[in-house]
């Protein structure tokens, strides 16, 4: 290939004489040194940021090893089924002592004692039934705008914000919504005898010789919209939409 | 305004519709398909029913059609919902036999219960609807839109699983037992029972007064007669629903024993301008109208249109404004909007057998005389 002449050398024998011309060719483009790394910038340099950041991570995570795992949110909670009641809790006569220790305390809060007769007003003890904890109650659905549910009954295991759940006579676990929902609470006397509040007593008013009746009272659910724990802290406000369930 | 209000549904309407009747209708086969059997048997609790016939056919007819219809009558009873559906009175009436019921109570405001074909019927208000329990529909109260204050539940008690101790059913009775308690005044008719039977029935238990529905005849004397044939108002809509009016307004106040019908009446034009519009032809007529008051259930009345229809074919006058008769009925106000509140049903002789008559007539030509083919006008009316 000796007609095809490098086309640096073709140039410096027009500008040379041919043993300079050579000379030049070998010293300044066949040997010109290839560099292999750039030199600028220096690597070391540009990486002192992420190195500091890597630095600082592996800071933490060892700080983070020696504290606590963060606590589930409410979601991760629910899916773990903590929550649930398993069926073979779902029994009523389970929850027939816990309706007995919070007839105990519902009578405690009125003031019901045997034998003595108590005068209630809705001035006296409305501000202590909404405040009252209502876990373990006996409890029937009078109203609601979802009808099938009406006359449900069944005593509360659980109270939350915006339901009530319910185990029924037919050990059925029930969840209703405390919204547009009137709820019944019947309160026999103490002393009368548990699960016997027959309601034939209702018309025997007024008359001394005649045991005396059952204190039923009605809740509406759309005013009940808190959670227990909040609920007894709470200052109880009617609201003004009161007419319309 | 703003579209609160349906302006569709807050007039009341009504509704005229005309045909022939036909020379034979099979007593055993009543039909109820027919505009005028449907509108008759639609109306299911009936208060009054009025004949209006002239006098000559009334004294032609009236003994031969008095020992046809059967007599009416009704009770009345003081009893709570839960008695419904207690024992004898559920199995007897409802399962095994065939009662009208309605119970009292204002529409829209009380509320009202109505048994008919073993259908009970609850109209209820927003309060109990939501106490009682039982799923039902929300219905239109006459008020503004979307607001849903009156619900309408109905149960058929002849279901095979409408039986004590089913589910369903059991539901019904802690209802009627716990929330729809009171007891109500009953209007009662049973359409099974001869009324002439003695044997006890369930509803003694609940002593009940019965009334017989017996006719009551008032007799108007010298009355103008109006052109009764629709044929010529039928050319065009206008006319027609003129006449239909005209006609109406004739008839109506024939009902209510108004002197402005007849020949001697002598108004003051300031109080009244009311004239019949009776044309260049005067005729004067006596009539007869006969009333029947009392809980009549739609059964009764088309047997009774129906025989009143045969024994006019059976005994023609010769004199062809004389031919006709007019039968109307009106319903107790169950609901607030969309009830229909009565029919009125004139019946006219249409003469000879000329082809001016509406399209599904059979057309046959015959003597003059013998042709006794009739035709109808129907009103129907709703209320708001």
């Amino acid at each position: 290939m000796a007609s095809s002449k490098h086309i640096a050398q073709a140039l410096l024998e027009q500008a040379h004489p041919p043993a300079a011309a050579a000379t030049i060719f070998t010293d300044k483009v066949l040997r010109k040194p290839l560099h292999l790394r750039p030199t600028s910038p220096d690597p070391s340099s540009q990486d002192a940021r992420a190195r500091r950041r890597l630095h600082r991570l592996r800071k933490e995570e060892k700080s983070q090893r020696r504290r606590k795992p963060k606590p589930l949110s409410a979601k991760e909670k629910r899916v773990t089924g903590i929550y649930d009641i398993p069926d073979y809790q779902k029994k009523y006569e389970i929850y027939v002592p816990l309706h007995r220790m919070w007839l105990g305390y519902i009578w405690e809060i009125l003031g019901m004692k045997e034998g003595g007769k108590a005068h209630v007003t809705a001035q006296s003890i409305g501000a202590k039934l909404a405040s009252a904890d209502y876990h373990g109650a006996e409890v029937t659905i009078v109203r609601s705008r979802c009808v099938s549910m009406v006359s449900l009954a069944g005593i509360v295991v659980r109270d939350t914000k915006f339901t009530f759940q319910i185990i029924t006579k037919q050990n059925e676990l029930k969840t209703i919504p405390k919204k547009h929902t009137v709820l019944r609470f019947d309160i026999p006397q103490p002393g009368s005898k548990l699960g016997e509040s027959d309601n034939s007593t209702e018309q025997t008013d007024k008359e001394d010789e005649s045991p005396p009746r059952d204190f039923i009272f009605e809740l509406h659910g759309s005013q009940f919209e808190h959670k227990a724990t909040d609920r007894a802290t709470k200052k109880f406000k009617q609201s003004k939409s009161l007419i319309d369930l | 305004m703003f579209g609160l209000f349906d302006s569709k549904r807050s007039s009341a309407k009504a509704y005229v519709s005309t045909g022939s009747l036909p020379r034979y209708t099979d007593p055993q086969q009543p039909p109820c398909k027919k505009k005028r059997y449907s509108v008759i048997m639609n109306q299911a609790f009936t208060h009054t029913v009025q004949l209006l016939l002239p006098e000559e056919s009334h004294q032609l007819v009236w003994k031969d059609f008095e020992a046809k219809i059967s007599s009416v009558q009704y009770s009345r009873a003081i009893m709570p919902l839960s008695a419904l559906l207690e024992g004898d009175f559920f199995n007897v009436y409802i399962k095994a036999g065939n009662i009208l019921m309605l119970s009292e109570g204002r529409p829209g405001t009380d509320d009202r219960y109505s048994l008919k074909d073993g259908e009970l019927l609850l109209d209820l208000a927003k309060d109990n609807y939501e106490r009682s329990g039982l799923v039902g529909k929300p219905v239109y109260d006459g008020g503004r839109k979307h607001v849903k204050t009156r619900y309408e539940v109905k149960i058929n008690l002849r279901l095979p699983s409408m039986m004590h101790g089913k589910k369903g059913f059991e539901r019904i009775v802690w209802a009627f037992k716990n929330v729809l308690n009171r007891s109500v005044t009953w209007l009662f008719h049973d359409l099974e029972m001869p009324p002439e039977s003695t044997i006890e029935r369930p509803l003694a238990k609940h002593y009940p007064t019965t009334h017989v529905c017996l006719p009551h005849l008032r007799t108007m004397k010298g009355v103008i007669i109006p052109n009764l044939d629709h044929s010529q108002a039928l050319r065009s809509d206008d006319s027609f629903e003129e006449w239909s009016l005209e006609i109406y307004e004739w008839l109506s106040l024939l009902e209510l024993n108004s002197p402005r019908v007849s020949q001697e009446d002598s108004i003051d034009p300031f109080l009244s301008r009311y004239q019949v519009q009776a044309g260049d032809s005067q005729t004067l007529l006596n009539l007869v109208v006969v009333t029947w008051t009392g809980l009549l259930p739609g059964e009764w009345v088309r047997g009774l249109f129906m025989k009143i229809c045969a024994t006019h074919m059976a005994y023609p006058t010769e004199k062809r404004h004389d031919n006709f008769f007019s039968l109307n009925g009106y319903a107790y106000k169950t609901d607030v909007a969309d009830q229909q509140n009565g029919f009125t049903i004139l019946c006219h002789a249409n003469g000879t057998a000329s082809p001016k008559r509406s399209a599904n007539d059979v057309e046959v030509e015959e003597p003059k005389g013998v042709d006794r083919a009739m035709d109808y006008v129907l009103w129907q009316f709703t209320c708001r």
